[in-house]
């Protein structure tokens, strides 16, 4: 390698770790503080080290944000949603992007308006029709809820990968005599496996942290799940930072887990060889 | 063509649909519990949920009394976020799915549900069981709306003006009595680069406050009443001149320098970081000034707003009063019982609250050692008992619309964005003219 | 194909969504919508107010509609301006190989997964005028004249609020990006750098071309999100910031359907936003030319 073939990957490299202290520095500083109280956050020592480390705010996490029963049911409705989400998402995507039929153009734009919808306008309808249908307080209706305002961007995002692949692909194996569903899940699938990826971890995440309809529609502790029981530690008047900083790290390293695990998927592209030759 | 004649057809019919069923709410009472025979369940909705609030604890305790001494009883406590709390109440009240036992706050906040029919007057059962008289006196009056009593208090938080004994002590001021004494207190502490009143102007209504008792000062107790009432206009001199005060203490550094970038969070911390020499707040700041990690523990005092020589108001009028309170739902099925708590639940709380120095109590307390509270509040309760006059905060008074245009003028009045006249017209204009 | 079979095919794969979509979005949009011809305060009765809603809010303009509605497109704009390039960017980078390239595909991402409450605190320090990194560092580099009350002055305010907000979602479409660039097929990067081709042209006249649907799709979260944007602008500026100079549509919708229990005029931002973003997909589309079927 040429001198300034060195240098320019020594920039490139500085350039992305900078890069990297800047993305990873909000994580960081969250870790911190949870191990402060008040008064060092808020003046005595914002940016660094802690003085003490007070594990006890990790213990006030637990017993006032309940951050442990409320862990569970994140998982569940998390698991529960991203699985139907993505199920449902393949479906369609692949209607529209891979049959041929009159109405799939409408079906797609029918889908993307929900991208344009603000939750905030839609909550109180939507309470109404849980009411009317004694849904509310439910896993259920949460549950419902998140996978339809995941579906637009899940359906968009998969029909784009999937418009992208050749005809081809099918072709050959309807010639073998395949019906529609096996070109699906043997052929399709395999192939959109990032898309798919990219698909979970971007639902997981927005399911996750999602805080307002989780708080107006739920209203049992047994049920609830975490964004709730980390803004409940905002007083009426007065706020321990310490302790929700703990909660919200408790309740990002799963994030960070799934993600460092899924993003992976990513990496390989399948379409290598499989129609050439 | 016909296509799309059908596509609108059916898009109408589904926002009729939908219109149909937002506006006929018949809502489901299946959370309500058995009306007359056997055990009887209430829900109850409140707001106390963490310990870093100092009612939480008085309030788990209060509870913990009630359901001891009720075990026929079964009460289900159910603690919301405070952040979102009114949204939350407002959509399951107007799908009439709401608790039995409802968490409020008075006048303006209350208003809204009180108009929509929500709420029980509770006239009856306060002269059945003679409760009157265990409240202090008044204690009802920002729940009452056309002579009909909608809640019962829990605790009355009052504007204090908290001074850091040992700044003043440090630099040879006086705790300021009159008002050019506080004028003198700032002019000092100005100079000596400490700030002389904190605010956290960035969350926009501890800045209100501060126009809110130089208003009270100026127009008196019954005169700021009768504006927030709508009886009388906010374009008149008094309020005028508190506008004029107000700014002037803006402009001569009478508070932290950074205050409109400051959140009350923020502000807070600095008086207990000792960078401030005093703060106007309310009673509830006492908590977190006593409690065991503050650094101005045992240092802090809480004087009374200086009273503005030549105006309506005195020095023992009081900004503030009974405002967190529990409200009865008008289809709850259980009426007596939920009484019963609501009555058994705020009184104890008052007292539990008293103790934990994080509010003054609403009901009169007949077996509470003196000298078991807090001397900071054992003032502040002195002040209520001697107060000859009170009047709600503004904010509360005007309900949440009127409030938000209360601050945003304030703000603008403090960043010298509006003359004080201009201040009172447009304040006017928008609270009490304002549909 | 079999045209029956294909027939029973879509509509097992379309209807269990359509269904689910219909029940519980679709007709609470259309309850918005209708609620926008109506005057109610979210807990009371009814009552039918025709066109007057959209009459307040547009023609005279309560609570500066406009002035929010001007906000949250500039927000837009710079989002696409700032946001997407450096996502591109940054995923080109990581998608050729890079020593690392896990580790920074992971770290750019962090900021995604935070909440915006963190986000939201973090930020409030940095532009804290008194002892913030911003003011602290400005001053030790010699630009202390520069510095500001950031997010109590009404003139920075606004951007100082966007900063964060379009660095958040940086990692977002850096990430679809990546996916879409890792599916450009091996064999053509290698014969045309077989022929000669210098990584940067590579990036922009094979792989860039070739991503062009995720771009699409990048540009259409962009704006949409940016255009719907509620959570930290909330939590760094409430009540509109100061002097009402960071107010969004979102927040004057969620104060008139909240705070002024006016929710006919909170239904009527709504449906402006929903609009406002229909008009912009539409654009974005056209400018694409192609069409996802």
């Amino acid at each position: 390698m040429t001198i300034s073939n060195k240098i320019k990957k020594l920039l490139l490299y500085i350039v992305l770790g900078a890069v990297a202290i800047i993305q990873i520095y909000p994580l960081v500083w969250m870790i911190l503080i949870s191990f402060k109280d008040n008064n060092e956050i808020f003046s005595g020592n914002i940016m660094g080290l802690p003085k003490r480390f007070l594990w006890q705010n990790y213990v006030v996490a637990i017993r006032d944000a309940k951050v442990g029963v409320f862990f569970l049911n994140s998982v569940k409705v998390s698991v529960l949603t991203l699985f139907f989400t993505i199920c449902l998402s393949l479906c369609v995507a692949y209607a529209i992007s891979r049959l041929e039929w009159k109405n799939s153009k409408t079906v797609l734009n029918f889908f993307l308006l929900g991208i344009m919808i603000p939750s905030q306008a839609v909550i109180m309808p939507i309470y109404e029709l849980a009411s009317k249908t004694h849904l509310l307080n439910t896993h259920f209706l949460l549950i419902c809820v998140y996978i339809v305002f995941a579906l637009p961007t899940s359906i968009y995002i998969l029909s784009s990968f999937m418009s992208g692949l050749p005809r081809e692909l099918e072709e050959s194996a309807y010639i073998d005599g395949a019906s529609i569903y096996r070109a699906f899940f043997s052929i399709i699938i395999p192939i959109i496996k990032p898309a798919i990826v990219s698909v979970l971890i971007l639902n997981f995440i927005g399911v996750w942290n999602e805080f307002m309809f989780a708080f107006v529609l739920i209203n049992t502790d047994s049920l609830r799940t975490i964004p709730v029981g980390i803004q409940s530690l905002v007083g009426q008047y007065n706020t321990n930072w310490g302790p929700m900083a703990a909660a919200m790290v408790v309740a990002t390293i799963p994030t960070v887990i799934i993600y460092t695990i899924f993003s992976g998927q990513i990496q390989n592209s399948l379409i290598v060889g499989s129609v050439k030759g | 063509m016909r296509k799309k004649v059908l596509k609108i057809i059916s898009l109408l019919s589904i926002g009729v649909i939908s219109i149909g069923l937002m506006g006929c709410s018949s809502g489901s009472q299946s959370s309500k519990g058995d009306a007359q025979n056997g055990p009887v369940t209430l829900t109850l909705w409140d707001i106390w949920n963490t310990s870093s609030d100092g009612n939480t604890a008085p309030f788990n305790k209060a509870v913990e009394d009630f359901k001891a001494e009720n075990p026929n009883i079964k009460l289900n406590v159910v603690g919301q976020n405070s952040s979102a709390y009114f949204q939350k109440l407002q959509i399951a009240l107007a799908a009439n799915e709401g608790p039995d036992i409802i968490y409020c706050q008075g006048a303006g906040v209350m208003k809204p549900f009180v108009e929509g029919g929500k709420f029980q007057p509770l006239n009856s059962y306060i002269s059945k069981a003679g409760i009157k008289n265990k409240l202090i006196p008044g204690a009802l009056d920002n729940f009452t709306f056309n002579d009909k009593i909608y809640a019962l208090p829990t605790t009355i938080s009052i504007g204090t003006l908290y001074c850091n004994k040992d700044i003043f002590n440090q630099y040879g001021v006086k705790l300021p009595e009159t008002f050019s004494e506080l004028n003198d207190a700032i002019k000092t502490f100005s100079s000596k680069g400490i700030s002389p009143m904190l605010v956290g102007g960035k969350d926009q209504w501890p800045a209100s406050m501060y126009y809110d008792i130089l208003a009270l000062r100026e127009a008196g107790a019954q005169g700021s009443q009768d504006v927030l009432n709508q009886k009388a206009s906010w374009d008149q001199p008094a309020f005028v001149a508190a506008a004029k005060t107000l700014q002037g203490f803006a402009q001569n550094n009478a508070f932290n320098a950074s205050f409109l970038a400051l959140g009350w969070d923020e502000a807070q911390q600095e008086f207990l970081q000792g960078k401030g020499a005093m703060v106007f707040n309310g009673s509830w700041v006492s908590s977190v000034v006593e409690a065991n990690d503050s650094p101005v523990k045992g240092k802090v005092v809480a004087m009374k707003f200086p009273s503005i020589p030549g105006a309506a108001g005195k020095d023992t009028d009081f900004l503030g009063g009974a405002n967190d309170c529990f409200a009865m739902s008008s289809i709850t099925k259980n009426k007596t019982a939920a009484f019963t708590a609501i009555e058994g639940i705020t009184q104890d709380m008052a007292k539990e609250s008293y103790l934990a120095s994080s509010g003054l109590p609403a009901w009169k307390l007949s077996n509470v050692n003196s000298s078991k509270i807090d001397p900071l509040m054992v003032q502040q309760d002195k002040y209520l008992e001697s107060s000859t006059g009170m009047c709600l905060w503004f904010d509360t008074s005007v309900g949440t619309k009127g409030a938000n245009a209360h601050y945003s003028l304030t703000m603008k009045l403090l960043s010298n964005n509006i003359s004080p006249e201009d201040f009172a017209k447009e304040s006017q204009a928008e609270i009490n003219d304002a549909k | 194909m079999k045209m029956k079979d294909n027939k029973i095919a879509i509509l097992v794969f379309t209807l269990p969504a359509i269904c689910l979509y219909t029940f519980f979005l679709v007709i609470p949009i259309f309850a918005s919508l209708g609620l926008s011809f109506f005057k109610w305060d979210g807990i009371g009765p009814l009552f039918f107010n025709g066109i007057q809603n959209y009459i307040s809010v547009f023609v005279h303009n309560i609570d500066s509609f406009w002035q929010s509605a001007g906000n949250s497109m500039l927000f837009a704009i710079l989002c696409v301006v700032i946001q997407l390039p450096l996502a591109l960017i940054l995923a080109l980078v990581l998608a050729n190989g890079v020593k690392g390239e896990s580790f920074f595909r992971t770290v750019y991402f962090v900021p995604v997964i935070i909440s915006s409450v963190i986000i939201g605190a973090l930020f409030s320090r940095v532009y804290n005028p008194d002892y913030g990194l911003l003011n602290t560092i400005l001053g030790k580099i010699g630009l202390g004249s520069l510095k500001r009350m950031w997010l109590g002055d009404p003139k920075t305010a606004l951007l100082a609020a966007f900063v964060p907000q379009i660095w958040q979602f940086i990692g977002y479409h850096m990430l679809l990006m990546y996916a879409a660039i890792k599916q450009v097929p091996s064999e053509i990067v290698e014969s045309a750098k077989i022929d000669g081709a210098g990584s940067f042209q590579i990036a922009t006249k094979i792989k860039i071309p070739l991503i062009k649907p995720m771009l699409e799709v990048c540009l259409i979260f962009a704006v949409t999100g940016s255009l719907k944007i509620f959570d930290l602008m909330y939590v760094l500026t409430p009540n509109g910031g100061p002097l009402n100079s960071t107010q969004i549509p979102t927040g004057l919708m969620f104060t008139e359907l909240f705070t002024n229990y006016s929710t006919g005029i909170g239904s009527t931002i709504a449906v402006f936003i929903v609009v406002e973003c229909l008009i912009f997909t539409f654009l974005i589309q056209k400018t694409f030319k192609e069409k996802i079927v």
